[in-house]
């Protein structure tokens, strides 16, 4: 690559950064502000005073939402791996009659928009008692044609020689599954557990809709709390939270951006 | 005493057409037994069957009697190499010798002192602890050999363990296998399509061409009295020439120019016919001009050192012969030269199924081969 070429790239590359973290900087500017900095349009603040940060927690159960938000992510997380690298290992390496037929309508179901689901899916959680706990938030989630999908995928790779070279050994099914697949499968693992874990950690309409004390509910539903209460005004509060809320967000994705790229990209290079 | 048998043994996919055409085995304890056919001729799948991998469609398979047809795997006490190796990649060479182990309840001290004497073996025990990925491809072949001999199963299933291998290797490993299966005693079931491989390893050994046995016998049988065409030039290396000929009493009409004796005295009274003659390139002779049943011309010759090749041509271009002679020959391409068949070796098979005619040999040709011509 010529010089000027690369020049040109990266100034490129450095203007959508620019354009792409703003907000981002912005909102943890100004979540050292006092409302007069943010007010006067200020892009940095003029002394780094913690006092926003206390003033979140005092405001909105926030702490209470965080355990909330991490627990109900890591079951949903947990739950989703199991049940999806379960399903694709019968879809793999199990043979029945009609599997194909049953795997494209398990995945046709992707097609079908979660909103779409989500009423009916509310009445089931109702009438069970689901309500304002860990139960309603997380099992709804369990079955995930795209987490199926993707291990199906991955799991395909593997030589079925593995399979029945365990077959001949005398080893359970279920031992081969959890001594071979899944340590052959990491990475795929990983992808998986990072996308169900961001994907619960961002959600709201569903914990809106399922939640209704303050015990129960989760950060997303606090940071529109922030928003809508009387402190409104008091930014700078607010982006403290905003900013508390996309921590585990960033640290994510910072530890597991290789893996994320290699389990989404795995099937389609090889 | 028998340890395998196989009763009439038939695969079909599709309900439709058998891929598998009724097998009839009896491999002896402690037997070498090879599979040897062109690629998609149907050995693997015998192989599985056996295995248990691979529903039976028909007939019966007996292990020690016993019969077996819908034992699964691991209840037919075998143990199984395959051609990638299978391998668990995540494990050291000592897990994977030792994985599944545990399911035949052997103690813990018991596993350790199997696996540390297949490796011992085998000359792995410097490398228990590495990766498979980590190892040659000669090492990964021992690590599955390893990981097939500690279960110290009666019998042994190997489907074409030595074809990653280059050739130096494979030489190698040919004779540690031939060894190791003779010094514990085990019966062994080998899938090859490298007809040397068979001829070198076995004891005996089945041919098998799209889904049929063609012929079963011991190496040398098979090569000195083939039953019919295929095997002819299956087995050996160059293979039989085998050409398309005219006979009648009179004698057999290879070419215008060249014509032998009729060995068939009794039969074929009746006029001309097709068949196909055999002859085996060492049994074509260079000869004095006076004695000569045809002058031919050489198309080329590859000196191999102590043997050399000659490909020739009698009057179809098309038709290329091979002569294999002892020592360094020197022809130019063009040359004519006068060659003698060794009339005591050649083979007649039929035009239309390449059924044995007639064939010189002095020893009759054994049981075994004419079991199979059906």
């Amino acid at each position: 690559m010529t010089s000027t070429k690369r020049i040109s790239l990266y100034a490129v590359l450095i203007i959508c950064t620019a354009v792409m973290m703003f907000p981002i900087f912005y909102a943890f500017s100004i979540s050292f502000m006092d409302g007069e900095e943010v007010l006067d349009g200020q892009l940095l603040p003029s002394s780094f005073s913690l006092t926003n940060y206390a003033e979140v927690f005092e405001k909105v159960p926030l702490l209470t939402y965080l355990i909330n938000s991490f627990a109900t992510s890591a079951i949903v997380m947990i739950g989703q791996l199991l049940v999806s690298s379960l399903a694709a290992f019968a879809f793999v390496f199990m043979k029945f009659k009609g599997r194909d037929f049953v795997f494209f309508l398990f995945i046709s179901t992707m097609m079908i928009p979660w909103e779409a689901t989500m009423v009916p899916n509310f009445m089931t959680v109702q009438s069970l008692g689901w309500t304002n706990n860990y139960v309603g938030l997380t099992i709804p989630f369990f079955a995930l044609a795209f987490g199926t999908f993707l291990l199906r995928q991955h799991f395909k790779t593997i030589p079925k020689e593995l399979y029945e070279a365990s077959q001949v050994a005398g080893i359970s099914r279920f031992r081969f599954f959890w001594n071979v697949i899944l340590p052959v499968s990491r990475s795929s693992l990983v992808t998986l557990g990072i996308y169900s874990f961001l994907t619960n950690w961002n959600m709201y309409l569903w914990p809106l809709l399922v939640t209704n004390t303050e015990s129960a509910r989760t950060v997303q539903i606090g940071l529109k709390q922030l928003q809508t209460q009387e402190i409104a005004s008091d930014w700078g509060v607010v982006m403290a939270g905003v900013v508390i809320v996309i921590l585990p967000t960033l640290i994510l994705l910072f530890a597991g951006q290789k893996k994320l790229q290699k389990g989404l990209t795995q099937g389609a290079l090889k | 005493m028998t340890h395998v048998e196989l009763a009439g043994l038939k695969k079909s996919y599709d309900g439709k057409k058998n891929v598998i055409e009724q097998v009839d085995l009896k491999l002896e304890q402690g037997e070498f037994f090879v599979l040897v056919g062109p690629s998609g001729c149907g050995k693997s799948t015998i192989l599985r069957m056996i295995a248990g991998l691979e529903p039976i469609t028909d007939g019966s398979l007996f292990v020690n009697g016993t019969r077996m047809n819908h034992a699964p795997p691991n209840k037919r006490n075998l143990s199984m190499v395959f051609q990638n190796y299978a391998l668990y990649p995540h494990l050291n060479v000592e897990q994977n010798i030792m994985f599944g182990l545990h399911t035949k309840k052997i103690s813990r001290e018991e596993q350790q002192h199997r696996c540390a004497e297949a490796a011992e073996m085998l000359g792995l025990a410097d490398y228990l602890k590495r990766k498979p990925r980590e190892l040659s491809g000669g090492q990964r072949q021992r690590v599955a050999l390893a990981r097939a001999i500690v279960t110290q199963s009666p019998l042994c299933l190997m489907d074409e363990p030595l074809s990653n291998l280059d050739a130096k290797l494979r030489a190698r490993m040919r004779s540690e296998i031939r060894q190791i299966q003779r010094k514990l005693g085990i019966t062994m079931i080998y899938v090859t399509h490298d007809q040397t491989e068979a001829m070198t390893m076995a004891d005996r050994m089945m041919i098998l061409h799209e889904g049929q046995a063609m012929q079963i016998g011991k190496p040398l049988e098979i090569y000195n009295h083939p039953a019919n065409a295929f095997t002819a030039t299956f087995i050996g290396s160059p293979a039989m020439n085998v050409m398309d000929a005219k006979i009648n009493p009179a004698g057999i009409h290879l070419s215008p120019q060249c014509t032998l004796p009729n060995p068939m005295k009794s039969s074929n009274k009746e006029a001309s016919k097709q068949i196909l003659f055999g002859i085996r390139p060492e049994h074509i002779l260079f000869s004095a001009p006076e004695q000569a049943d045809a002058v031919v011309e050489v198309v080329n010759t590859e000196i191999l050192g102590t043997e050399t090749l000659i490909t020739f041509i009698m009057d179809d271009p098309k038709k290329q012969w091979i002569a294999r002679w002892n020592g360094q020959w020197q022809f130019s391409v063009g040359d004519q030269i006068p060659i003698r068949f060794d009339m005591d070796s050649i083979h007649l098979f039929s035009k239309d199924k390449g059924r044995l005619l007639w064939t010189s040999n002095e020893d009759e040709p054994n049981q075994t081969a004419r079991e199979v011509l059906r």
